[in-house]
């Protein structure tokens, strides 16, 4: 069951989530980048001792219950201090959704599981999946998901190279098992109509994917429209992000005799970040409006990536290099652009999406 | 040079060789721009193939190499592009060099950029060091340093060069006399029995760690920076010289880009490039001269990514389902447009250099006769003591007011300026589309389109920020207001300032 919460209580809680990603999560951004096992680790505690990671899980799965509206907010509070992480914990959320209430009150509390996306295609790095104890793949709207659980015949090969959000880390997904070889899904055109995992047929028709195929068919949860809205919350996280840091540079570096901010063509890139700011994407009013997650999506990484970029040009050589930690927020923007499907083919899909 | 053999035969097939080659090539209309595309065209296919060769197999590995150790460099690749001449490209044909312009040097940029811009820029720095020398530095060099270069390069153990402006304090500042003078520039010289103590920090040094010989940039007085800028040429085994830290950067990581420290370095007078006091025009000649090249290094990021994709939608399957799809195509098509209006630009922007705007200094007689004394003769004692005097310092400068003058290069810096920052919005526009195209593709061309795109941002930042060079865009062509560029004619206003 869904709460009911008010413009105080959401205020509140968005307050807390800020406040906790100031305090845990900033600190430890350029080592969650660098891929920081400890650093991950004492994250990814500090949000399960909040809850955050069950927060959009109803109480009978053992979860909070929250709204997905103010579920977003969380997300982007989250994504403003540290975008990998917020799409992790957005990817466990969304995985456990997908889940019966049974199976996802089962998952220990600590352990990280990811959701694969619907749209990701065969030989592709899917993001989350890496170091994840479980994965759900599939899991759009009106499809039953199917769930590579811990144990089982699968493997995530790391991807070294990953551009960005690396605290989420990418991998490609293999199974020995019930699952096609070559990894998971197959995206755009290729999603059946009634969004079951597809590719070899071999995955049974049931929501689960177990040994023994035991398991009854699973609920189909609406998790799609989130993911994409998820998306588009971390997307606007890196927007804040990167405006904060820019003006923040721009008030403190000085070139010909006064600080950059000063001068044109310094605040008209300044300006085109607030502007992007204060005209954000709508978050979808329903949690299962997949054409309004679509166009969030969209809108929201294109901003982060054209804010980003500006960012960085605003720093100059500084931004560059890696101290600056404005550079992180480009590569974050730019796989916003292009999970979970890149935006030209979000677009093509959001015409025809319900 | 007579040595050397210019007409020697092409065993190597270097392209050195390529360029002579192309000179010889018939000339039917007689001009040199019609004789300059000839040898661009071979130039342009003899860069591509070793780019294709040397350059794209090693890119990842280099990158992922400076990923983790950005002090990292590979040796092994310069002495690849040494066997091409690629370190001489810009040296004088009477130094042993081939002797290329703008033009060429652009065109041999964009082919090696389009393989692996990081390497790229190992050879670019190394020509952008040089640049001073070859701008302001009169015949004095042309046996010295330049000469050693070429040396080092035939006999397989490369020297590099570098270019010392950018300070902690002062980016934008020290690459626009206006700026300048309110900037915080805090490095300084000061005249010693000999020659100058150096003193201070420079960031952001392309080649700064790796380089035997740097072209660094000081005010014999802080509080008159664009008055009293000097060029210096600094020998890296000096005592007090030392390389500090090595930048952990996003792209183009296969050459080093790091801060150097002058803890009281001594360079001798006869080490000051072209006149002391003269600074501020030389660098911004030297950024007229390498903007266009720059605007190269850009479109050919963004002519190698397109060949990526392309090689990806064709022969991939995952790709072959997109090349189908129409946004696919225009998005193609809308990257040729791109690509082909940046190399228009810089090609226009390094012609107009080498002829009206630099090259006609080049071209004066008085260095074609220069160029034809014998070496042998140029390196005598007296003729060295004459070339690197006072006096030697005024012709070149006489030279330089006889065949050009502050509109012209003003000019000619806006094209280039114009062109870096075409190309380099060209760059990001179309690495950061073809990532689009590929997505979260799990095979290597999204790893190397990844790299291209972390590589273009850079181009938008060095040689002065895109918006840096609108602005000198601004001033020379929409509103035409000629910098003083140009050292002044009389050395004895240069030297009332700095003494």
């Amino acid at each position: 069951m869904t709460l009911t919460v008010t413009a105080g209580d959401r205020a509140l809680l968005v307050d807390a989530a800020r406040g906790f990603a100031r305090r845990e999560l900033l600190p430890a951004a350029a080592r969650l980048d660098h891929g920081d096992r400890e650093a991950t680790h004492r994250c990814w505690e500090s949000v399960c001792a909040l809850g955050l990671d069950r927060a959009l899980l109803d109480e009978e799965a053992g979860g909070a219950g929250l709204p997905p509206g103010v579920w977003l907010a969380l997300i982007e509070e989250l994504a403003a201090a540290e975008a990998g992480l917020a799409l992790a914990v957005a990817l466990h959320a969304l995985a456990l959704r997908a889940l019966p209430p049974d199976a996802a009150a089962a998952v220990p509390t600590g352990a990280r599981w990811a959701l694969v996306p619907a749209p990701a295609a065969r030989d592709h790095i899917v993001l989350g999946a890496a170091g994840a104890d479980g994965l759900v793949l599939g899991g759009h709207a009106g499809g039953p998901p199917a769930v590579l659980e811990p144990g089982g015949d699968w493997s995530v090969t790391a991807d070294p190279r990953q551009l960005g959000l690396r605290a989420a880390p990418a991998g490609v997904v293999r199974s020995d098992g019930a699952v096609p070889p070559a990894g998971v899904v197959r995206g755009d055109d290729a999603i059946p109509p009634a969004g079951v995992v597809r590719g070899d047929d071999a995955i049974p028709p049931a929501g689960v994917v177990r040994d023994d195929d035991a398991v009854p068919p699973a609920p189909a949860p609406a998790v799609e429209a989130l993911l994409y809205a998820a998306t588009a919350a971390v997307a606007i996280g890196i927007v804040r992000r990167a405006y904060e840091l820019a003006t923040d540079y721009a008030a403190t570096r000085h070139q010909g005799g006064g600080p950059i901010g000063h001068y044109g063509a310094v605040r008209q890139m300044l300006a085109a970040m607030a502007v992007r700011l204060e005209a954000r994407p709508r978050m979808p009013a329903e949690e299962t409006d997949l054409r309004a997650a679509l166009a969030a999506k969209v809108a929201a990484s294109h901003a982060a990536g054209r804010t980003t970029i500006d960012a960085v040009q605003v720093f100059g050589g500084s931004g560059y290099i890696a101290d600056s930690g404005v550079e992180k927020l480009m590569r974050d923007a730019k796989y916003c652009e292009l999970y979970p499907e890149p935006n030209w083919r979000a677009r093509a899909r959001l015409l025809s999406a319900a | 040079m007579a040595r050397l053999g210019r007409r020697a035969p092409d065993r190597t097939g270097s392209l050195t060789a390529m360029a002579r080659l192309g000179r010889r090539a018939p000339d039917r209309t007689g001009s040199l721009t019609a004789m300059g595309r000839l040898d661009l065209r071979a130039v342009r296919d003899r860069a591509r193939r070793f780019a294709d060769e040397e350059l794209a197999p090693r890119a990842l590995e280099l990158d992922a190499r400076a990923a983790a150790d950005p002090a990292a460099f590979d040796w092994e690749i310069v002495r690849h592009g040494a066997r091409e001449g690629l370190l001489s490209l810009m040296v004088p044909k009477p130094a042993g060099g081939r002797g290329a312009l703008a033009a060429e040097t652009a065109v041999v940029m964009e082919e090696l950029c389009a393989g692996c811009p990081g390497i790229a820029l190992i050879f670019g720095a190394n020509a952008l060091g040089m640049a001073p020398l070859l701008l302001v530095g009169g015949l004095a060099p042309w046996d010295g340093v330049l000469a050693e270069l070429v040396a080092a390069e035939r006999r397989g153990e490369p020297e590099l060069m570098a270019f010392a402006i950018t300070e902690p304090d002062a980016g934008t500042d020290v690459e626009d006399p206006e700026l300048v003078r309110r900037g915080r520039v805090t490095t300084a010289a000061h005249r010693v029995a000999g020659g100058y103590r150096l003193s201070g920090t420079k960031r952001f040094i392309s080649n700064g760690s790796v380089a035997r010989w740097i072209t660094a940039f000081m005010p014999l007085d802080r509080t008159r920076p664009a008055e009293t800028m000097t060029c210096f040429l600094v020998d890296t085994r000096s005592a007090g010289f030392a390389v500090g830290r090595v930048e952990h950067k996003l792209g183009q990581r296969a050459c080093p880009t790091a801060e150097i420290v002058f803890d009281d370095v001594f360079v001798p007078g006869e080490r000051v490039v072209g006149r002391p006091g003269d600074g501020m025009g030389a660098t911004m000649m030297v950024l007229a001269m390498s903007r266009a090249p720059v605007g190269a290094i850009a479109t050919g990021i963004a002519a190698g990514a397109q060949r990526r994709l392309l090689r990806w939608l064709e022969e991939d399957p995952a790709g072959a389902e997109a090349l189908h799809d129409q946004h696919v195509q225009l998005e193609l098509a809308h990257m040729e447009q791109d690509i082909r209006a940046a190399r228009g630009a810089y090609l226009a922007a390094a012609r107009e250099l080498d002829g009206d705007a630099l090259g006609g200094a080049l071209r004066h007689p008085a260095v074609r006769l220069a160029s034809a004394v014998p070496a042998r003769v140029r390196r005598a004692p007296l003729a060295q003591r004459a070339l690197r005097s006072a006096r030697a310092r005024d012709v070149t400068v006489r030279l330089l007011h006889r065949t050009t003058d502050d509109v012209r290069l003003t000019r000619a810096l806006a094209a280039s300026s114009l062109a870096k920052a075409q190309g380099a919005d060209v760059a990001m526009r179309v690495t950061g589309a073809a990532l689009d195209i590929v997505g979260l593709h799990a095979g290597p061309v999204r790893a190397e389109l990844e790299k291209l795109w972390r590589d273009a941002k850079l181009t938008q930042i060095y040689e002065g920020t895109n918006q840096l060079n609108r602005l000198e865009v601004f001033r020379g062509l929409c509103h035409p207001q000629p910098m003083a560029i140009l050292p002044p004619l009389h050395a004895a206003a240069v030297e009332a300032v700095t003494r």
